[in-house]
């Protein structure tokens, strides 16, 4: 019996895996071998660079470093200064957003969603009639929370947050001030001989979990909405097979939906093809890749003639370059791998740069401003139908059509599942009252190729919840794989377990529900405070549990602040470089539960850690008097 | 005590070194054919130039003084007498002995081909005299031929090749190396032999040795009638225990000298180590025959207990291949994983959690493990959390208590 | 004689000892500042790898009482002091065989990846009075010990 090995690492997506293994690029799945051996004091959080008597190590002979920090600062200051971050990530992506929605709506320019502005200025309390000036307002509203001082506390927290939660933070003196200031004393109380009080700095960390999750997360959204259109429920094609080698292919990288605005308008416009047959293509497509590729699929009804389809998440981007569809790639933030600097070369793919946050070394920056939005989006058109004429007669295209599936099932927000559901949540509650739903899943993050392999923990804890009748609701790049081995698509019911294969089936949905970017854990957070609502109780009261099994970095580390915020158990299969601090490690996986509800679970098993999932949704459901 | 040692390559010499520190004050005497010490294994970098005999000991150059042993160079032995256990020189002399230790290695072996023995300038790679008096034939241009393809066989042509010759090498299996390698691994040395100017020829074997009215051979007719020209014609098609010489019927032959798992002879006091015994072929297993020959000498019983022979390193033109156990899957039962890359190739053979063989050619780091797992028949059915391929030493780690790995 | 005797389970994995074995054998400067990491020239001739449940192992050399690589040296280029117990290499003399790398029976022994050196093997530091590797390794998973021979 032969057993071919291809020295990369594993992957859920098997086909994908038989495709990178026959490049002759080197991808992220290859540097994971020589890299495997991993300093034992970083995986622990234990170690500390920051000044010149260091780099210090807690080891059993030497408890502190040399100023005296122990263990637990060591540990707390590093979690901190990550989660401000990954916080400072999210916060930026919402300025430029709510900072084009001013402009835009200064110009007086077309809103996609006018529905969504409304209820954004019912909820901040504006009256205004005018929809441009509403916009105006409603954007500096957000921008002037965001800007405030630390001392001012952010205005908007009170009208997003579920008031259960609200009051709680209140009492527990982590309401945030202004976001940047946030982020910005973050980053100064973790440097040299600044804090020590490990407490202190977690609890920043919940209110830096707060500034992720309500703005970062749930504001990027509704303002993005605004301008591109609500998400709307349709079917779509995912996976490699999306690239069509006959149109100009333009790749996005990056978390910005609202960057790409006038750009996706210029592509849909009439004539625009025009340009593209003159050079001997159909037109021109766009590739999604990583969370602004979701939400592009996300919105994709209002751009069906232009959006490919997204091919996979941040793993995958090296692959998708190298198949050689891709004529040019745009990048404005994470994850934008800077493996793809070489592939790109190699592949004659022009590369821009629109947000110097995700700058490769070869790439031209063409800095996003909306008030050269025109002649920049023509920069980009000329540049993509020049890259496409000098690379195509040199370059060999080989895309794996196999890769991927045409029938996923996309589109998902709050207000289009409440929609489907028939206007309300109570059809989901009844659901999960009889059983036939047991709870739900938020199976959210990044994707990594070190817990067990690319995505292979995610699907395999995915396919254990949905068997267990557990409804997985999913956003961020974990979609990205998990819609990539067919668990969004309709056929996919007849993996979960019977009660819930019956109501799958019965409605046509797959047991898996496609949220989009990371950015969209904001959406289920909507969700579950309205069916909190409904239901009269606080958020930990759910049968909700969260998971970020392969969790990959800092971003993620500030939604996962959020979720402890929200009161909410959260999984993760690989610690967060913490569990060399005894306190931090008490605080995030068993103190929190009396705090805010909310708890760390690290489980390397599958099915160890679908087990304790499903154990705690039946707590809650005992606790609600439900069977 | 007077020990006497006939050979002074791996198992001789270490035999000999091996008896001074059990028995300070024990004679011994080495005798040996040849007036120098050297590795038989290295005479391929004397053809090609690239050393000279003294840079190819394998032993410091004052051996015999340190170790006070006596060594009787250039000599022969031409009969023994175990009755009177004593040994006849060539020069008539005579040596008695207490115990007697045959380690006279190996000779080429040489097929019955029309005109090959006949020939002049047809010549083994065994002593150091094949190299030096072969030495005047080579020159750039000069075409030769090496019949065998093994080890022995490819050695010379790197060695010659080195030098300019235009070498054809003939084996009759389907590959070169095929003790050794598989096709795919010997593909790719048949690739770099190619661009370096060796010519291979596989899959036939040669039927007759052409010759001229001087009887010098001028080229060889294959079993495909091609013909190949060559003013130098070099035997490599295997070797056989050098026991001829001995006519003492007290010594049992078979194969080789039969020895026992303390390599006595069946004649008393008469021991054999190295590939006199036939059941050796490398260099690391007559080194510990030779060690344990002397443990017994010197009365204290030691058992071999590392036999394990299918053992093989090579090195030509920077690729590095290590051969262990069987090289072919014997039936579909076995199950076979590979990894090849365009500069590596890995391949381990296996079943129900004990390797019965592998190949790594390109990528040899680190892989003395496998030398263990397979030679030891370990078995690795509990390593569940690895890919066989990574699995080394750390998931077998044991530690003696002064410090040592082991098993 | 000495032998680094091993505590697997104090190893962190940090590569220390790594590191300061090439920096220590590197042809340059001895600084550890200076050490080049992107140079596949250095070296280290000790390495730590992963069990299967993914404990850092380290794997050093032994300088064996019975070492298998000198039964195998063809050239003895490896041998072993019978009074300081290290286990040597003549580089010079090496035929570059690889025997021992194939013989060693805890695979310690690796070719260079460098085309003018030939087997990479632990001297136990020749010019120090303890190996660097020891010195620096932040846990004592490894430390320089008499043992009786």
């Amino acid at each position: 019996m032969l057993n071919k090995h291809c020295g990369v690492c594993p992957s859920a997506d098997t086909t994908l895996q038989g495709f990178i293994a026959s490049l002759d690029v080197e991808t992220a799945h290859h540097r994971v071998k020589n890299q495997r051996v991993k300093c034992g004091f970083g995986l622990q959080g234990v170690c500390c660079r920051l000044c010149s008597n260091g780099p210090c190590r807690i080891t059993p002979e030497a408890p502190q470093g040399v100023c005296g920090a122990n263990a637990d600062t060591i540990v707390a200051r590093n979690f901190l200064r990550a989660v401000a971050a990954g916080a400072g990530c999210y916060v930026h992506v919402l300025e430029n957003a709510a900072q084009t929605l001013k402009e835009l709506s200064l110009q007086k320019g077309k809103f996609k969603g006018e529905a969504v502005l409304n209820r954004l200025a019912d909820m901040f309390g504006i009256d205004e009639p005018d929809m441009h000036q509403k916009g105006v307002l409603v954007a500096t509203k957000i921008l002037e929370d965001l800007y405030k001082p630390r001392a001012a506390k952010m205005e908007l927290v009170e009208k997003l947050a579920y008031k259960p939660r609200f009051d709680l933070w209140k009492e527990l003196g982590i309401l945030p001030g202004g976001a940047k200031s946030e982020v910005f004393d973050g980053i100064v109380k973790t440097s040299t001989n600044l804090s020590s009080d490990p407490v202190n700095m977690l609890f920043h960390c919940l209110t830096l979990g707060i500034v992720t999750g309500l703005y970062g997360l749930t504001l990027t959204n509704l303002v993005n909405d605004v301008m591109l259109g609500e998400p709307a429920i349709r079917i779509a094609p995912v996976g490699f097979r999306v690239i069509d080698e006959g149109y100009i292919n333009i790749m996005l990288t990056g978390h910005q939906h609202a960057i790409f605005a006038h750009l996706q308008d210029c592509l849909i416009e009439e004539g625009i093809s025009a340009r593209a047959q003159a050079v001997g293509a159909k037109g021109f497509r766009l590739i999604g890749c990583t969370c602004v590729g979701q939400d592009l699929q996300l919105r994709g009804t209002h751009y069906q003639d232009v959006f490919a389809g997204h091919a996979g998440n941040n793993f995958t981007s090296e692959a998708v370059i190298a198949t050689g569809g891709v004529d040019l790639i745009l990048s404005e933030f994470n994850c934008t791998l800077p493996g793809i600097e070489s592939i790109a070369d190699k592949m004659q793919v022009k590369m821009i740069c629109l947000d110097d946050m995700a700058k490769k070394a070869n790439a031209d920056l063409l800095a996003y401003s909306f008030k050269d939005r025109e002649e920049n989006s023509e920069r980009v058109i000329c540049e993509a139908i020049e890259s496409y004429q000098q690379r195509r007669k040199q370059i060999n295209v080989c895309i794996p059509k196999e890769h991927g599936h045409d029938d996923c099932v996309t589109g998902l927000s709050e207000m289009s599942l409440k929609g489907f559901l028939g206007g309300s949540w109570q059809p989901l509650i009844d659901l999960i009252v009889k059983g036939k739903i047991k709870g739900l899943a938020g199976v959210v993050g990044c994707s990594n190729l070190t817990a067990k392999g690319h995505d292979v923990f995610t699907v395999e804890l995915t396919k254990e919840l949905i068997k267990r009748n557990i409804l997985v609701l999913s956003a961020g790049c974990s979609s990205g794989g998990l819609e990539n081995v067919g668990l969004m698509s309709p056929g996919a019911a007849k993996l979960a377990g019977n009660e819930l294969r019956e109501v799958c089936e019965s409605l046509g949905i797959p047991p898996v529900l496609n949220f989009g970017p990371c950015l969209a854990i904001g959406r289920l957070e909507i969700i579950a405070t309205e069916v909190a609502e409904v239901l009269g109780v606080d958020l930990p009261a759910l049968p909700l549990v969260l998971s970020a099994p392969q969790w990959l970095e800092e971003q993620a580390l500030a939604d996962g602040s959020f979720g402890l915020a929200l009161g909410l158990p959260l999984h993760l299969a690989q610690p967060p470089f913490m569990t060399g601090s005894k306190l931090v490690a008490d605080v995030l996986t068993e103190q929190l539960l009396n705090i805010t509800g909310g708890q760390i679970i690290i489980e390397d098993d599958v099915v160890k850690a679908a087990d304790k999932l499903e154990a705690i949704i039946g707590q809650k459901r005992t606790a609600l008097g439900l069977t | 005590m007077r020990h006497v040692i006939i050979g002074a390559s791996a198992a001789g010499l270490n035999a000999a070194q091996t008896i001074r520190s059990l028995c300070p004050t024990d004679e011994i005497m080495v005798i040996s054919s040849e007036d120098k010490i050297y590795s038989r294994c290295m005479l391929h970098h004397l053809v090609s130039g690239h050393r000279t005999v003294d840079s190819i000991g394998f032993v410091a150059p004052d051996f015999f003084e340190i170790n006070r042993i006596h060594w009787l160079k250039g000599t022969t032995v031409r009969s023994l007498d175990t009755a009177k256990k004593q040994v006849c020189l060539s020069d008539g002399g005579l040596v008695d002995y207490d115990t007697l230790l045959i380690a006279t290695g190996a000779l080429p072996s040489i097929p019955p081909i029309p005109n090959l023995r006949a020939a002049k300038n047809v010549f083994t790679l065994r002593e150091l005299s094949d190299v030096t008096t072969m030495d005047h034939l080579i020159q750039e241009g000069v075409e030769a031929v090496i019949i065998g393809g093994g080890l022995i066989g490819i050695d010379a042509a790197v060695g010659l090749a080195a030098r300019g010759v235009r070498v054809s090498v003939i084996e009759m299996a389907d590959r070169i190396l095929p003790l050794q390698l598989d096709k795919k691994s010997a593909s790719r040395y048949e690739a770099l032999f190619k661009q370096h100017g060796i010519n291979v020829l596989t899959g036939k074997s040669v039927q007759e040795v052409l010759i001229n009215d001087d009887m010098e051979a001028v080229g060889v007719r294959l079993s495909d009638n091609q013909t190949i020209s060559a003013s130098l014609i070099v035997v490599a098609a295997g070797v056989r225990p050098n026991t001829d010489w001995i006519n003492d019927r007290a010594i049992k032959i078979g194969r080789g000298i039969v020895t026992d798992d303390c390599c006595r002879t069946t004649a008393d006091s008469v021991f054999a180590a190295g590939d006199v015994a036939g059941k050796t072929g490398i260099w690391p297993l007559a080194v510990k025959q030779g060690v344990q020959a002397a443990y017994n000498m010197c009365g204290q019983k030691k058992v071999l207990d590392d036999n394990f022979n299918l053992k093989n390193a090579i090195n030509f033109f920077g690729l590095q291949t290590i051969s262990l156990g069987v090289i072919e899957e014997p039936d579909d039962s076995y199950e076979v994983d590979i990894y090849e890359s365009a500069t590596v190739y890995k391949k381990i053979i296996h079943k129900e959690g004990i390797v019965y063989g592998a190949i790594f050619q390109g990528d040899i780091v680190y892989s003395g493990v496998w030398t263990s797992i397979i030679g030891k028949h370990l078995s690795i059915t509990r390593i569940t959390n690895k890919d066989i391929l990574d699995i080394d030493y750390s998931d077998f780690y044991k530690t003696t208590p002064d410090g040592q790995f082991c098993y | 004689m000495k032998r680094i005797i091993i505590d697997k389970s104090l190893c962190m994995g940090c590569l220390n000892c790594t590191i300061a074995c090439m920096s220590e054998h590197s042809s340059g400067s001895k600084s550890i500042y200076e050490l080049d990491l992107e140079d596949a020239a250095n070296e280290g001739r000790n390495h730590i790898t992963l069990d299967q449940c993914n404990k850092p192992t380290p794997i050093f050399c032994r300088h064996c009482d019975d070492p298998e690589c000198v039964t195998a040296c063809m050239t003895g280029a490896m041998t072993k002091n019978a009074d300081t117990g290290k286990v040597s290499y003549d580089e010079e003399h090496c035929a570059a065989c690889f025997m021992c790398v194939m013989s060693c029976p805890y695979g310690v022994l690796k070719p260079s990846s460098q085309k003018d050196k030939k087997v990479i093997r632990c001297d136990y530091c020749q010019d120090r009075e303890i190996p660097r590797c020891v010195e620096n390794c932040p846990t004592e998973a490894i430390k320089f010990v008499e043992v009786d021979k």
